[in-house]
């Protein structure tokens, strides 16, 4: 194999025809690969392996001894607050910024010093960083023209591009004339024209209004879907990542705190502050005696039997059940105090321990009115600190 | 209540508007009349009069001022003159060039500097022009001397001949220029470059530019309204400058800025400055309008 730094000059365009014309019709849009047949890469989409990246400025620490893997074609997101680091971390991919320690590979080749230019990957930026001084089709053609793509091929992919982003109408347009929203669809166009083995996205969503990122975020995970292309997308917006992610990760402090599938790390949080990031929760504080969970609301029996002495139960509002008689296990007597009503369903506070629960709208809940609540065991989770 | 209110509605009909709007303007009208217009207008009155043998001005509207910039005079043809303005238009666009071409990288260098220290070097580039510029001139020769460091590697590269000073030289004259200019081109220059995008860099080399395709399409469109006033900082006085090349330059290779200053001077004939004066003037017209339309937008500072 070729040092890997040459990868940029062993993907000549005029192996692309060949591998294009064969693709089937239907899924032309950009699923060919241009790798010549010499080329290490059998499809678009790569792994992404991070080893053990670690990244300080001056005196403050972005990522500390961060790991994670991702196979090719899964869509992952990098999820936590501000300032956690993940930004760092999707720059290290991309090649921007240089780690410290710690290695990155993509389709199994050590890209760790490779400068960005040289790296089949590609970035949509959060401000989406367009060339102001092009147009809408010279923007998305500007990394097949850094490679010196011939012009009838640039055509072709650009126009691909367009319509699969379903900007026909605007190529010639400048981008000071798009929306917001166009914009992202032109910053995403341009950064997967060049089928990137893995595709970044730096919180691509956050500066449109509630209602296009929702849309946004469908269009986002059926073209990933389509493309079969690894995504890997930072946010600090849980919503976001529960909706579009095959797995997430969740940061904080510059280190990875929990990883899995959006179910899984909503379901069973590991950790006080990822129970209270991802959604919302109830947060009972607990100590154990005798082999026996107690809290100020009586004992209980959470999923898994804690090991620590003292920590807390996390249970989602939603799972907690409103039962008319003293349930088997789990049950607590509670005084409703407030009630919210929410269109599709009720917030209901309930009093001791201050519990938020669901409940269905029509039905008999008012402030003051005694009920039972079962805490199912199989929902309810010991956390520590 | 209801009064007021008609009473302000009148005040805002198109005629009360017009006529306060006029009002209103007398006065940067007066002000650009006395300054602009009426100084501009002698120019133009004094540039088609002549000069009598006593040196008084004769109003005679003639164009002869114009012919003899031309070359033509009552003995034929000769290009001094023309030279003069070749000159001119020689020793202005090489400052310029010169001058951007170290503008640029220092502004780089400077706006990458932490916030304290940028003011620092911006202090320590504006500071010389506190003084005047004919001081700052006289300094030259003195830096240029033949006994000075930059004379001593002259005379050893034999650039120039033993014991030789570097001034009066042309290359004195554009040192002078240079640096004369420098600021006025590294100030627009720095307020782009400070509040570059580098977002839009980093994307280039994301999409396998390699660094001069990243710079071309990344940096020099984002610096462009910065160089566009820079150079307009730098051509526009340079194409009028006199103090430089005189005492830089021995006074041998005379701009038209000399010129002019020789018939308001020594040679007492004020038509002839005056009409090389408004061809100076044309000159910088034309390149200011050209520069203005390659420039979307110019900001100054």
């Amino acid at each position: 194999m070729e040092r890997p730094y040459k990868l940029g000059r062993t993907l000549a365009p005029a192996g692309d025809a060949v591998a294009l014309s064969l693709a089937p019709a239907a899924e032309r849009a950009l699923v060919d690969n241009d790798a010549a047949p010499e080329a290490p890469f059998v499809s678009a989409g790569c792994d992404l392996a991070v080893d053990g990246v670690s990244k300080s400025f001056g005196t403050v620490t972005a990522l500390d001894d961060v790991s994670l893997s991702v196979t090719s074609g899964e869509f992952v997101t990098i999820l936590g607050p501000s300032g956690c680091g993940k930004t760092t971390l999707l720059r290290i991919i991309a090649g921007l910024e240089l780690a410290d320690r710690g290695r990155i590979s993509v389709g199994g080749l050590d890209m760790t010093r490779i400068p960005a230019n040289r790296r089949r990957v590609n970035t949509v930026f959060q401000n989406y960083a367009l060339f102001p001084h092009l147009n809408v089709f010279e923007n998305i053609a500007f990394g097949l023209r850094a490679r010196k793509f011939p012009q009838v091929e640039v055509d072709r992919r650009v126009g691909q591009a367009l319509e699969m982003l379903h900007l026909e109408e605007m190529p010639r347009r400048r981008t000071s004339q798009l929306s917001g929203g166009q914009k992202q669809r032109v910053a995403l166009a341009r950064a997967l024209v060049n089928q990137p083995n893995v595709l970044l996205l730096d919180e691509p969503m956050s500066a449109l209004d509630a209602k296009l990122r929702a849309e946004v975020q469908l269009e986002l995970r059926r073209l990933q879907r389509r493309l079969d292309t690894t995504f890997v997308l930072v946010t600090h917006d849980q919503n976001e990542a529960m909706t579009v992610s095959d797995r997430i990760f969740v940061m904080r402090d510059a280190k990875i705190v929990q990883s899995g599938p959006p179910a899984e790390v909503y379901d069973r949080p590991a950790s006080r502050f990822v129970a209270e990031f991802l959604g919302t929760t109830n947060l009972i504080p607990a100590w154990r005696n005798n082999g026996v969970v107690h809290t100020e609301i009586g004992s209980l029996m959470p999923r898994v039997h804690p090991a620590w002495e003292k920590g807390f139960l996390s249970i989602r509002p939603e799972k907690i059940v409103i039962r008319s008689a003293r349930p088997a296990s789990n049950g607590i007597r509670a005084i409703v105090s407030e009630v919210f009503y929410r269109g599709d369903h009720l917030d209901v506070y309930v009093q001791p321990g201050n519990l938020h629960l669901r409940g269905l709208p029509g039905g008999a809940i008012t402030p003051g009115q005694q009920i039972w609540l079962e805490l199912p065991s199989r929902q309810l989770e010991a956390i520590g600190e | 209540m209801n009064r007021l209110l008609v009473w302000y509605g009148e005040l805002a009909t198109t005629r009360k508007l017009t006529s306060r709007g006029l009002a209103l303007l007398a006065v940067p009208l007066a002000w650009i009349v006395l300054l602009l217009v009426a100084p501009l207008g002698a120019m133009v009155a004094w540039s088609t009069a002549s000069r009598s043998a006593a040196g008084d001005i004769q109003w005679s509207f003639t164009a002869a001022n114009f012919l003899r910039l031309a070359g033509f005079d009552s003995f034929g043809w000769t290009r001094s003159y023309l030279m003069i303005l070749g000159t001119t238009i020689l020793v202005s666009a090489v400052t310029t060039i010169v001058t951007i071409a170290l503008a640029y990288p220092l502004a780089f260098y400077i706006a990458r500097r932490p916030p304290a220290h940028r003011y620092l070097w911006l202090a320590l580039i504006i500071i010389p022009f506190c003084t005047n510029l004919v001081i700052r001139t006289y300094a030259w020769i003195l830096l240029l001397g033949n006994q000075m460091p930059l004379a001593r590697l002259a005379q050893w590269l034999h650039l120039v001949g033993p014991a030789e000073a570097l001034s009066p030289s042309t290359f004195a004259v554009y040192i002078g220029m240079v640096s004369n200019s420098l600021p006025f081109a590294v100030l627009p220059l720095y307020t782009n470059v400070e509040r570059l995008d580098w977002g839009i860099v980093e994307a280039s080399r994301d999409l396998y530019s390699r660094p001069v395709r990243t710079f071309m399409h990344g940096i020099l469109p984002q610096t462009f309204p910065g160089l566009v006033t820079a150079v307009i900082l730098t051509f526009i006085p340079a194409m009028g400058t006199f103090v430089i090349p005189d005492l830089l330059g021995g006074g041998k290779s005379w701009m038209l800025g000399n010129l002019i200053q020789h018939q308001f001077g020594v040679s007492r004939d004020f038509p002839f400055g005056a009409a090389v004066s408004l061809v100076l003037t044309f000159l910088t017209m034309v390149g200011l309008l050209v520069l203005r339309r390659s420039g979307d937008e110019v900001s100054i500072l």
